[in-house]
């Protein structure tokens, strides 16, 4: 492994390795930090407490989502009735479980757009894909692990991170 | 299993779903469900040329054809989007090599149904009748019609379904963006959006798919429920019934599992998926459809058993037929492709394998086609009001309509099959870390042997 100031990544073979990289990188100094870690299939949520995810709040958004998709139904439904130049002495045009029906599919319709924007949000995409060596090995089912490690911190202290470990560097 | 043995499932996965090549079968099938497909567009000239007239639809019998295979196509689109969530919310470990086969049958199946509303319209450029626009006579979309109901809750389930087939589909993109070259590199790439594979990106897509799943299930059911109030909000004979929400939603499901055999078993077949569409995945698939059979024979017997003891004239009269009239015929083919057939071969093991599911599953869609059939042209042809009875036969329009609709779902899925990996690799490949989709409840390994799930359907090894 080529160890330089700046970006180092290796690829594990598995997770119970990047496990163990994980909690020696938690017990060392704070000059090594994970840039990024990628993987072509969730990693167990075991690993929680080493990686650093937020709470995701696509739940809520579906919600909210739902909430305005159903006010945005409701208000198509009667408005459209008010459009209607007739006069029906104050009598709704339509009535109250057709406007339920379109509500309820508004509902749906906003809840699966939130849903589908806050993931995507989250996720911060869509975004360029920068190729990197690491490309190859994730799509294999191979984890990559990027730490960016500053000037002072000796190769050798990097390279005890993965010491005895099923791991190759990249960089 | 080690990394090695891993590797090599995954290469012989993406070998098998031939991503980077032609499948010569495959297209040959693809160019025959295209022309297909073209009787179709032909057809419909032909009626937007003369008008609806070429049609067999007239007086009283104003549905047809065209609206039976509506009905008929987005109960076939129950087959995933409600499936794959069902299993999915319940935790099936089973349905990792099912969940996109199934999920992409709702997207076709809804496209292709929805073209039918559009058909039966006759003046197909009046449709903009049914958006939330003031049209050029002033006029606003009829909400009270039923018929809107459906144009919002099929707009809302195709969209669902869409995008519930797209999100787990970007990180098959990312994987085969970064093992491929040339313009598939491009393409997947800007399928993938970028998709890099982070813990944070992984806790999202899984917290969005979670929801999207709880969000389809009950609109999958009012989307069946709608249609099934296309005719029970009025007062022809044997269409007012409190039942028709449930018994259409059951037919729905039952007609959509059916479809998903056929084509789980032309692509285990096709596609040497053996390992992955395993027996006992077709065993468990088999059992849904066994209770589906019973739940639609319970469903069939309930609507009939109370109109023949209430024995009112008008529904009578269309009971009659249907037993023992014209339409006998028809009503008895449906009873055994739909009920007989299915409760000889499914109770057993030797039924739910591959070959025996997909033939009943294909007697079971034309048994529900029939049975659409049946619940619409008998009713209308003799009305409440006897002085109008009338006749229906369908034209060739119609007949050529029906094929290509078929012909236009195939190509559909095939071309499909052709560009994107029809089962979910990273799916396949969560399923071989932690069975239970990751999380703190994660199974042990061996619970899959314990589920009657071989490891060799979760990418162990095989034979």
């Amino acid at each position: 492994m080529s160890l330089t100031a700046g970006a180092v990544t290796t690829v594990f073979n598995d997770e119970a390795a990047l496990r163990v990289a994980l909690e020696r990188l938690e017990k060392q100094d704070s000059k090594v930090r994970i840039l990024e870690i990628r993987s072509s299939a969730p990693l167990s949520e075991e690993l929680n407490g080493l990686v650093a995810t937020r709470a995701s709040r696509v739940p809520l958004m579906g919600i909210m989502g739902g909430a305005l998709g159903g006010l945005a139904a409701f208000l198509i439904a009667t408005l459209t009735a008010k459009a209607y130049p007739l006069i029906t002495g104050h009598m709704p045009i339509v009535a109250a479980p057709p406007v339920g029906i379109i509500t309820y599919e508004g509902i749906a319709l906003g809840a699966v757009l939130a849903t589908t924007l806050a993931v995507i949000w989250e996720c911060r995409l869509p975004r360029r894909h920068s190729a990197s060596a690491a490309d190859g090995a994730v799509a294999e089912g191979r984890i990559s692990l990027s730490l960016e490690v500053d000037e002072e911190v000796p190769a050798q202290a990097v390279q005890e991170l993965f010491e005895g470990l099923d791991a190759e560097g990249l960089s | 299993m080690d990394r090695s043995a891993a590797a090599e499932q995954d290469a012989r996965l993406l070998r098998r779903l031939a991503l980077d090549r032609l499948r010569p079968g495959l297209l040959v099938g693809t160019a025959l469900a295209g022309s297909l497909a073209l009787l179709l567009f032909y057809a419909w000239g032909i009626q937007l040329r003369d008008g609806i007239g070429v049609a067999g639809i007239n007086r009283p019998v104003f549905w047809g054809v065209y609206i039976t295979t509506f009905v008929f196509w987005i109960g076939i689109s129950h087959a995933g989007t409600l499936i794959s969530a069902i299993l999915r919310v319940t935790g099936a470990e089973w349905r990792r090599p099912v969940t996109r086969c199934a999920e992409a049958i709702t997207v076709f199946a809804l496209s292709v149904g929805g073209i039918f509303p559009i058909l039966h319209m006759g003046r197909a450029w009046k449709v903009y009748y049914m958006f939330p626009l003031p049209n050029h006579r002033g006029l606003w979309p009829n909400f009270r019609s039923p018929l809107m109901w459906d144009a919002a809750a099929i707009t809302a389930y195709l969209l669902g379904s869409c995008l519930y087939l797209f999100l787990p589909l970007m990180p098959d993109m990312a994987i085969l963006r970064d093992q491929s070259k040339g313009w598939r590199r491009h393409i997947y790439g800007l399928l993938a959006l970028g998709w890099r594979g982070t813990p944070q990106q992984w806790r999202s897509l899984e917290a969005g798919i979670k929801a999207m799943a709880i969000i389809i299930i009950p609109l999958a059911i009012s989307v069946h429920t709608i249609v099934s109030w296309d005719f029970a909000m009025t007062t022809v004979p044997m269409w007012t019934s409190t039942i028709f929400g449930p018994y259409f939603v059951v037919g729905a499901i039952y007609s959509g599992v059916a479809v998903l055999m056929v084509a789980m078993a032309l692509l285990r077949r096709g596609m040497k998926l053996g390992d992955y569409l395993s027996d006992q995945v077709f065993n468990n698939l088999g059992l849904i459809f066994l209770v589906m059979t019973l739940a639609w024979g319970y469903f069939t017997f309930a609507e009939h058993i109370t109109v023949w003891y209430a024995n009112e004239t008008a529904e009578a009269r269309v009971l009659w037929d249907r037993f023992l009239g014209e339409a006998a015929v028809l009503f008895w083919t449906m009873v055994v492709l739909n009920f007989i057939v299915p409760m000889l071969v499914l109770p057993f093991r030797w039924g739910r394998k591959p070959l025996p599911t997909a033939i009943v599953g294909c007697g079971v869609l034309v048994g529900m086609w029939l049975e659409r059939f049946l619940i619409i042209v008998p009713s209308l042809k003799t009305p409440r009001l006897a002085y109008t009875l009338g006749h229906y036969s369908p034209s060739w329009v119609e007949i050529s309509v029906l094929i290509g609709s078929v012909g236009l779902f195939i190509f559909f899925y095939f071309a499909f099959v052709q560009s994107a990996p029809i089962i979910s690799m990273w799916e396949i490949r969560e399923g071989r870390h932690h069975p239970s989709g990751g999380g703190s409840d994660a199974q042990p390994e061996n619970s899959n042997a314990r589920r009657g799930v071989p490891s060799s359907a979760l990418g162990g090894t095989t034979t």
